[in-house]
């Protein structure tokens, strides 16, 4: 359709057999299950019906209950979970030395359960930023650990760069033996003012002439 | 204002609908003085009765040209069925009842209308998609869609056969003795009940014009939209003078008007930005009828009590 | 009420001779209608009581809240289900030995008033522990102190103002009204901004137009919007609100078109932004519509249809076809033909029951493995729910200090194909 964005595309080469991308098939597989499920007789679905709500049951006692340790323990009946849905980023603070143009951010990388999940910084969330990891780009966290890693945000380009966003977020790459994802990890508090005060330090005195971006409410006839 | 004929064009069009959904409100009044207030579920029947045209009668693919005409059958069918079915077995028992019995029994008409094609309607909980005609066209600088011309062909072939019909059928002018004096109407020969039954028909005719129009060019419909369209034709009905036929269609299409311009324009009077807008249409619309009250109690047509029909 | 009709008092007397007393109770009955059907707006319509008796044991009841019939009522009833199942299988895996539950829903209509009179009723029904619902922040804003009277725990699946859980002066200072109401989806703070963040970083829009619905929702969303798109370096086409249960959009879609905008933000519910798609599209204006999570429902692409093609929603939550665990919930809701659409907050829905129940088998462990009297488990269930740590269908659930979940995760959808497909998923990690 017209007038609308460019969507992010799908993963890079290694989409392979073993690894869904987001929204590429998801829709479908529940529908030709269900059709298939239709086609079944009676009493092939109640006996399936019992199985499955035998098997969720077992599932739901396993999950739910409390003490029970993590769902490796019995590999076959835990369900692989998505990367995104089991990995989380915490921001522990700028790192040193910073350059002129780019700062260093040190960040804290969980992954909660399953299969180990490598991760690549695609961006940090505006053009003009370009976001790596140091000193690897990619790297793999295994369940249960944390990770360690230090970001490396450079500034190429001040033109139309927001210098003071609420919620910048990092553009990640995730990927296990279940999917590979393009997800966002989103921070406010201290990271967004870090993040601020090295794109001011970047393009307040940057010699390039800034453009005249509207700042703020400039041109606008908003009334909330 | 590069987009004032753009914004006239809306409220004509939106003022038409409002028109020929007003007629059954205002022959309904000038002729047995009851405020119908069941008018606006008439206008929601006819929507489904050419939906069910469309959906489960017409073969997929019929050409617009053959499904609008049998369309309007249908949903005229409906609608007239209903209407008639109203006048004779709500109103006609009570004809001689307190006047609050009626309007009771309209309000309670209403109510039980919309919970039916609530209930048996399929899918009629939320929206339902309605076949649209909205191929646009441009007009210098206005655009209109099919279904507007639909709309604009509709309202003005039918209001000058209700004009023609009204002044010159014998019908025409038996309903104008019946609404000038009824008893007399009777003692000289008129069977009035008869004119009633008309005048309920004619009214549900037009609502199911109006519900044609509105699905075609909104694209779909669902069992509310009889209340806030029935409620703004019977505004418009006031303002052009009730009882009036030329009164209801001009009420609707200055109501039409002043709605469209006081969304589009208020807010840009300065110090009065939070006063329009979209939202505030309504309110401007209604003020406008108060106001209309206020000068001219009797409507802007209403002095004109012999073309009462 | 449709209105008053005052009875003339000579009624006898020819007609003639009323004309101009009718003429004044034309003035009468309109002024009067006008007013009052302005002010209430929506016939009115049953609500779909589901309790039934009582069985043997312990039961208690979980309470419902959602619009069940007419507007929202797609997601609302997705709510019901998702309760309906998480109830279900409660039962059937004994999650709490020897302690039934049922479900007690209430339709609130999407409207505050009908929603506070539901509160009362589920507080005043000795078997009730605890409810799920509303859906929407408005209604939610009616019922908060009703529950927090009565000691109740209420948790929403849907609710994202950000006021209902960190109080008025949120962005400055944050502090919770109701320690007795929780959510499991994340707030439109967060919402609005992702929102923002896609339409500048993603689709590379510039002019937004920005229209809301003046609810509680609506409103604090675009508002959200608006602030998040300016700081981006965006500009703001122009601003305008509906009403909701508005068809005709012409006028706002003149401007639309004139104003240049190269995208639409709505603030409000489906209801009204399918149609306001649809005419804008009829008008050739082929910009996207983007909205937030109360647009999120198949109903939008089966009214809108070809309209709808390419315009985005955000919404709380990660898509439910990537969390394993949802599974057989998808499973249940499809294979027991539920209503409704379990897409947005069915899943959340599911967590938010079962938050509950797990609460309540965390208060009848502590005391001895009996229930305490009623006053003192509504009021006990509440403390229990604050400490959930479980993992749900949608991921871990817990509270924060707020009532906020901490599974703070975002989704933007879009139609392609006539489906919401997710294009960008999204973590807050505080």
């Amino acid at each position: 359709m017209s007038g609308t964005g460019p969507v992010e595309p799908a993963g890079p080469a290694e989409t392979g057999a073993g690894h869904d991308v987001i929204g590429a098939d998801a829709p479908h597989l529940g529908d030709q299950a269900l059709d298939r499920w239709r086609a079944l007789s009676p009493r092939v679905r109640g006996a399936t019906l019992a199985a499955a709500t035998l098997t969720t049951a077992g599932l739901a006692a396993v999950l739910l209950a409390p003490g029970t340790g993590p769902d490796r323990a019995l590999p076959a009946a835990a369900p692989v979970p998505f990367p995104a849905n089991v990995t989380g980023w915490h921001y522990l603070g700028p790192a040193t030395p910073p350059g002129p143009r780019s700062g260093l951010f040190r960040f804290a990388v969980r992954v909660d359960s399953g299969p180990p999940v490598t991760l690549t910084v695609v961006d940090a969330a505006f053009a003009g930023l370009d976001a790596t990891v140091t000193p690897e780009p990619a790297f793999t966290v295994p369940a249960g650990t944390t990770r360690r890693v230090t970001v490396r945000i450079s500034v190429t380009d001040c033109s139309g760069l927001p210098l003071d966003a609420d919620l910048p977020f990092l553009d990640v790459t995730l990927r296990n033996t279940r999917a590979i994802q393009h997800h966002s990890f989103i921070f406010d508090g201290a990271y967004s003012q870090d993040l601020s005060a090295v794109l001011h330090r970047a393009c307040d005195r940057s010699p390039a002439p800034l453009p005249s971006r509207p700042s703020g409410s400039a041109g606008s006839q908003n009334a909330d | 204002m590069h987009t004032l004929p753009q914004q006239l064009a809306n409220g004509l069009l939106l003022g038409s609908m409002y028109g020929l959904i007003a007629i059954g409100y205002t022959m309904v009044y000038g002729i047995v003085q009851l405020i119908n207030f069941a008018h606006g579920e008439i206008f929601m029947t006819g929507a489904f009765g050419a939906l069910t045209v469309y959906v489960y009668i017409l073969p997929d693919g019929t050409s617009m040209w053959a499904a609008v005409p049998l369309m309007l059958i249908g949903g005229g069918i409906v609608s007239v069925l209903v209407a008639v079915g109203a006048e004779r077995f709500a109103y006609r028992p009570l004809r001689q009842a307190p006047r609050l019995a009626p309007l009771i029994t309209a309000i309670g008409l209403s109510l039980t209308l919309q919970e039916l094609v609530r209930n048996f309607y399929p899918g009629a909980d939320k929206s339902r998609a309605f076949p649209s005609l909205d191929a646009t066209h441009s007009i210098g600088s206005v655009d209109i869609t099919d279904a507007d011309i639909f709309l604009v062909c509709a309202a003005i072939v039918c209001m000058s056969s209700l004009a023609w019909f009204v002044r010159k059928s014998r019908t025409g002018r038996a309903m104008q003795a019946t609404a000038q004096d009824p008893d007399t109407a009777q003692l000289m020969g008129i069977d009035t009940n008869r004119i009633i039954v008309v005048a309920f028909a004619i009214g549900g005719f037009f609502a199911a014009v109006a519900a044609l129009s509105y699905g075609l060019k909104y694209g779909n419909i669902d069992y509310r939209m009889g209340f806030l369209m029935g409620l703004k034709a019977f505004t418009a009905a006031v303002m052009g003078g009730i009882g009036n036929i030329y009164g209801a269609m001009l009420g609707g299409v200055v109501l039409g008007i002043a709605e469209t311009l006081a969304s589009a324009y208020i807010s840009n009077i300065p110090g009065m930005q939070q006063l329009g807008g979209q939202s505030w249409a309504n309110v401007w619309a209604f003020v406008l009828l108060i106001l209309v009250l206020l000068f001219r109690p009797q409507g802007l047509l209403g002095e004109r009590v012999a073309d009462r029909a | 009420m449709r209105g008053t009709h005052r009875l003339p008092p000579g009624r006898k007397c020819l007609r003639k001779g009323l004309i101009v007393r009718k003429r004044s109770l034309v003035i009468l009955t309109s002024v009067l209608t006008t007013g009052a059907l302005t002010l209430t707006a929506c016939g009115s319509r049953d609500n779909g009581n589901k309790s039934g008796g009582s069985s043997s044991g312990t039961t208690l009841t979980i309470g419902v809240d959602a619009p069940l019939s007419g507007e929202n009522s797609t997601t609302g009833l997705g709510i019901q289900y998702g309760v309906q199942i998480a109830v279900d299988d409660a039962n059937k895996n004994n999650w709490v030995p020897g302690v039934k539950f049922k479900v007690k829903a209430l339709d609130d209509k999407a409207q505050p008033a009908t929603g506070q009179s539901n509160a009362t009723a589920l507080v005043g029904d000795a078997s009730v522990v605890g409810a799920v619902g509303p859906l929407n922040s408005g209604v939610a804003q009616s019922m908060q102190q009703v529950f927090n009277s009565a000691n109740m725990v209420e948790i929403s699946p849907s609710n994202t103002n950000p006021t209902l859980t960190q109080g008025k002066d949120w962005q400055t200072n944050k502090s919770r009204p109701y320690k007795t109401y929780f959510r499991t989806a994340t707030t439109d703070a967060l919402q609005g901004s992702f929102a923002a963040d896609y339409a500048w970083n993603g689709l590379k829009k510039k002019k937004a137009f920005v229209v809301d619905d003046k609810q509680t929702y609506g409103a604090g969303l675009a508002g959200i919007f608006n602030g998040a798109f300016k700081k981006l370096g965006g500009s703001i086409a122009g601003t305008d609100h509906v009403n909701t249960g508005d068809t005709d959009f012409s006028s706002l879609v003149t401007k639309i078109k004139a104003s240049g905008a190269d995208m639409v933000y709505y603030g409000g519910q489906y209801d009204e932004s399918e149609k306001i798609t649809k005419q804008l599209k009829g008008a050739k204006v082929n910009i996207p519509l983007m909205g937030g999570d109360g647009m999120y429902a198949t109903t939008y692409i089966q009214t809108a249809g070809q309209a709808a093609e390419g315009d985005l929603a955000t919404s709380v939550g990660v898509p439910a076809d990537t969390l394993p665990a949802a599974k057989s919930f998808i499973a249940t809701y499809k294979s027991k033909g539920y209503k409704g659409d379990y897409g947005a907050y069915g899943a959340y829905s599911y967590d938010a029951a079962t938050a509950i129940i797990k609460a309540v088998k965390a208060v009848k462990d502590a005391n001895g493995g009996k229930l305490p009297a009623s006053d003192q488990l509504r009021s006990k269930v509440v403390d229990a729910v604050q400490k959930s740590d479980f993992d749900g269908i949608t991921g871990k659930v817990s509270f924060d200090q707020y009532g906020d979940t901490q599974n703070k995760q975002l989704t933007v959808y879009q139609v392609k194909g006539g489906k919401w497909v997710a294009v960008k998923t999204g973590t807050f990690n505080g």
